[in-house]
């Protein structure tokens, strides 16, 4: 509080102040979140001026197998269930290999493994697409000079079971950087005394890991895991320019599916049912870190 | 005593050359290293010899033939893109964020958890609705429709507050003195202490801008109004044969711009983003 002021004029001095940023958060968050609820019982083509309420038939469709709404679900399971683990695991064990290093070496290796998180999404998707192709790729060619026959060679991308896990790996390796930042700051914030004990102590040095460092960082495995959790329910650019829900709908995750629902198949009505099933997931979710961020924090 | 300084010169080495880390390194850095190479290899080059990291001619034109006019106009786009949003979102950020510090006023936590709840819904699931929204604003193919939605200040008003939090209030109490007013308190004494978040908050936001493929997706289909990553990414959906080389170039210039303001911000960008993660 500044002294001199009445906190009449300080309630007119702040709403003036916060105008601009609560404008652009209500126009474009929340009355869109409000506007797809209300969507979401509607029937519309998304061109014809009139919208026929349906009550909670879209929902009923979205059960409907034949709809690809739980198929699509399945895909962003199977993408999260590669993504998290590899993603968590690799930059867990890159953070604790830079803690080691100096400061000069932490700060160079940090910055090599963030490139990713700063390149465009385009760039990502042309120079990977390159990367695993199956006729001029370089990828092919290494596993080619290994021996790898041409009739056993992974068509990658093209290839229903593999396009997915692809994808994956992509995302792993677009956002290690940021996650080994994260696990870099939080192991050096862990204090040194606990090691030090445990070095006179004798303890092995995995049950350190296991003991000491894993407990002491749980804050931060913490948030990397929510955060990875939702990176992989917000996965839409990479599909929309690598594979396009292609081969056989393997890729078809679930924003790409809102997408392809409203924007290919003008049925708005599903696209906006889904699109409220995400957001009750995803508040699920965020409920759920709440809780277990409280009770599972070990200090 | 020598060898003992060497031995432990020599483990110093080891150390730094953490033989896991370097091939981890190499993995994560090799597409741009393919990238940067592939971008001046010939057509042949690029069909015959697929394992050869560097060109055996060095064909410079490549860069030369990305330089189209469309190429041109979606760079200029992307930076008026970047300058007009990068400003807004930036000083509509600190402005949020200083009344939430420092000023008591009625609705206050109400107001602050319906800022900072907008950054639960990523804005992928709102790509109907806020399609919509924007054509009935007849926003499709403008830059307005480009910028404002994308502004997102819940984020920036977060580390901003975090910021000026620290700041004592004797500094804005003895301007005040002085005849000060709001204005000049905020952007004459607050803007400059704060000077790492507002750094921070618009390193972020230009990031943002920048690789923002998504939306411009969505409400861009005249090709003056194309952003420079919808334009890279038009590429790869052409899938011409035997432009890949191009296509890299392509990609190269796209990345420069980043990879260079990283470089720059390094210091500032770490610590702000791992602050918020450590303390939880």
């Amino acid at each position: 509080m500044i002294v001199g002021y009445s906190k009449k004029a300080q309630t007119k001095m702040a709403l003036a102040l916060i105008l601009p940023a609560l404008l652009i958060v209500s126009v474009f968050t929340y009355i869109p979140s409000a506007y797809v609820f209300f969507l979401s019982f509607k029937d519309w083509d998304m061109i014809s001026p009139i919208k026929t309420n349906v009550g909670l038939a879209n929902y009923m469709r979205l059960f409907d197998p034949a709809n690809g709404f739980g198929y699509s679900l399945t895909r962003t399971l199977v993408y999260s269930l590669i993504f998290i683990p590899m993603t968590l695991c690799l930059s867990l064990f890159i953070a604790n290999r830079i803690n080691k290093l100096s400061h000069k070496g932490k700060g160079v290796y940090q910055s090599l493994f963030f490139i990713p998180s700063v390149t465009s999404i385009s760039v990502i998707s042309l120079v990977w697409s390159y990367l695993f192709n199956p006729q001029i790729g370089p990828i092919n060619a290494f596993l080619a000079k290994l021996g790898v026959s041409s009739d056993a060679m992974p068509q990658w991308l093209n290839s229903c079971d593999l396009a997915l896990p692809t994808l994956a790996i992509i995302g792993v390796w677009q956002n290690i950087g940021f996650m080994t930042l994260l696990f870099v700051a939080g192991l050096q914030n862990i204090p040194k005394i606990y090691y030090e004990a445990a070095e006179i102590d004798g303890a092995p040095k995995r049950l350190v890991f296991y003991k000491i460092t894993i407990p002491l960082l749980s804050p931060v495995l913490y948030y990397v895991l929510f955060m990875l959790i939702i990176n992989s329910f917000k996965m839409f650019d990479i599909v929309a320019i690598m594979t396009k829900g292609k081969p056989q709908g393997s890729t078809n995750v679930i924003l790409y599916y809102v997408y392809q629902r409203s924007f290919q198949f003008w049925d708005a009505g599903i696209g906006a049912a889904a699109s409220w099933v995400i957001f009750i997931i995803l508040l699920g979710i965020y409920m759920l870190q709440q809780k277990l961020g409280e009770k599972n924090v070990h200090y | 005593m020598s060898i003992i300084r060497i031995k432990s010169f020599g483990k110093r080495c080891l150390k730094a050359f953490d033989f896991s880390l370097i091939i981890m390194a190499l993995i994560v850095v090799f597409p741009y290293i393919w990238m940067l190479f592939s971008s001046l290899k010939s057509t042949e080059e690029v069909f015959t010899a697929q394992l050869q990291v560097f060109p055996k001619i060095w064909k410079w034109e490549n860069y030369a033939s990305v330089f189209t006019k469309t190429f041109i106009n979606s760079i200029k786009n992307s930076f008026l893109i970047l300058v007009v949003g990068v400003c807004l979102d930036v000083v509509i950020a600190f402005l949020a964020g200083y009344a939430v510090a420092k000023l008591q006023f009625q609705g206050k936590a109400f107001l602050f958890a319906f800022l900072l709840g907008s950054l639960m819904i990523p804005p992928q699931v709102l790509m109907l609705p806020s399609y919509i929204l924007i054509s009935k604003f007849g926003w499709l193919n403008t830059f307005a429709g480009l910028i404002l939605p994308r502004l997102s200040p819940a984020f920036g008003m977060f580390l901003v507050r975090q910021f000026v939090l620290t700041v004592p209030n004797e500094i804005e109490e003895a301007a005040c003195l002085d005849g000060a007013n709001l204005f000049t308190r905020i952007f004459g004494i607050y803007w400059p202490i704060c000077f790492p978040a507002v750094t921070t908050v618009g390193v972020f936001s230009l990031i943002g801008y920048w690789n923002d493929y998504y939306w411009p997706m969505m409400i861009i289909s005249d090709k003056n109004y194309q952003t420079l990553s919808l334009t890279v990414a038009s590429y790869k959906n052409v899938e011409g044969l035997g432009n890949w080389s191009q296509q890299m170039a392509a990609a190269v210039v796209a990345t420069i711009p980043m990879i260079v303001l990283f470089a720059v911000a390094r210091k500032t960008l770490i610590e702000n983003i791992t602050a918020d993660a450590v303390k939880g």
